[in-house]
């Protein structure tokens, strides 16, 4: 199969990109700035995924090889209080995590339909349900969904990854910001989340690569919305 | 009719021609607003979010929904940020102004106290 993986050096991203190397896929990687090992990858994109640069490259990507697989990882934290967050912030986590990811769907969604392709967007349980001091990450993870729901994808078989906390560099600068916001210890606030889940443990970035591996492998053609929160959202 | 409590009403208009997909975000930025101002006025009443959408969106299903989506979250999160709010998001369109007041009737009024961080989607289904 031939993948393409925005975000792939995040925590959650890479697993991704490696879980389907591990499969003998051909995985084009793509973030801000190129891993350590890029020889791993069949190809790398590096740039900010907004940019047009950035746009073009992966449709060039796309051109020169089948795309079976579209795995949108790409995204940034936004915990905060909603008292005091700024309009500029409120912009940046809404353009990153959910207008990027519809803009990217448009460049690469021909290629894809070729294949019948999979396009596997990385949400959240924050998706799925409201969280305290990250109303805006809420707002922009509600959207991927609402926007997967209602569009008629012809050819492309949809799918909505929803980690619940996974251990990624990620969560930690969103725990800090909610530790920051409610002014409770990070250490406390890890805990808290290790406790509301019922397997008693923050997620593994293998665990949500291997879901997104079964997503991509599944036939059916509609949405399928998959939440991976050991527990903590049950939905 | 009892008396109703204070409540702070958000209104979000689905236009008919919104940019896809800025127009999500501004309609965010813009709730995000109207609460902080709400918030630094009085943090305690209860808040209210109208999203009003046309009476036929069949065009614009995508921008709709993922508008009312991104709303829903963030008055889910609002909820549990700020429980004073009770933050409650009515989804309604435009011509459905009885059912709407009804809503808000019952959320500002006496019985409606339990109701927090909840969506009402009032809208007609074919």
């Amino acid at each position: 199969m031939s993948v393409i993986v925005t975000g792939a050096c995040g925590g959650i991203g890479r697993a991704i990109a490696d879980a389907f190397m591990a499969s003998g896929s051909r995985v084009i990687g793509q973030d801000l700035m190129p891993p350590a090992d890029p020889a791993k990858f069949a190809g790398w994109i590096s740039g900010d995924i907004l940019s047009e640069a950035t746009q073009r490259a992966l449709a060039e990507a796309s051109a020169e090889t089948r795309l079976d697989v579209l795995v949108l990882a790409h995204g940034i934290a936004g915990s905060g209080a909603i008292s005091t967050i700024e309009s500029k912030t409120v912009r940046r986590i809404m353009e990153i995590d959910f207008e990027s990811c519809v803009a990217t769907t448009d460049v690469l969604a021909s290629a894809l339909r070729v294949e019948n392709g999979s396009l596997v967007v990385v949400s959240s349980q924050a998706g799925l349900v409201g969280e305290a001091n990250n109303s805006i990450y809420c707002a922009a993870k509600f959207a991927l969904i609402g926007w997967l729901r209602s569009t008629h994808w012809d050819g492309i078989r949809p799918r909505a990854l929803c980690p619940g906390v996974t251990d990624t560099p990620l969560l930690q600068r969103a725990l800090q910001g909610m530790s920051d916001a409610e002014g409770v210890p990070y250490e406390a606030v890890v805990q808290r989340r290790r406790d509301r889940t019922t397997v008693g443990r923050l997620g593994h970035p293998s665990d949500m690569a291997a879901a997104a591996l079964w997503l991509a492998g599944l036939a059916t053609p509609g949405l399928v919305v998959a939440p991976v929160t050991g527990g903590e959202v049950v939905y | 009719m009892p008396p109703l409590l204070d409540c702070h009403v958000i209104q979000v208009v689905v236009p008919a021609n919104v940019d896809w997909p800025s127009g999500v975000t501004q309609a965010v930025v813009s709730l995000t607003q109207a609460v902080q101002e709400f918030l630094s006025r009085d943090a305690t009443a209860p808040i209210l979010v109208n999203v009003l959408c046309a009476n036929d969106s069949s065009d614009s299903e995508v921008v709709t929904e993922s508008m009312i989506e991104a709303c829903r979250g963030f008055v889910q999160s609002v909820a549990l940020e700020v429980p004073s709010s009770r933050c409650t998001l009515v989804i309604s369109t435009l011509d459905q102004v009885q059912d709407r007041e009804k809503t808000a009737v019952l959320f500002q009024g006496p019985t409606g106290g339990y109701i927090a961080g909840s969506t009402f989607d009032l809208r007609v289904r074919p």
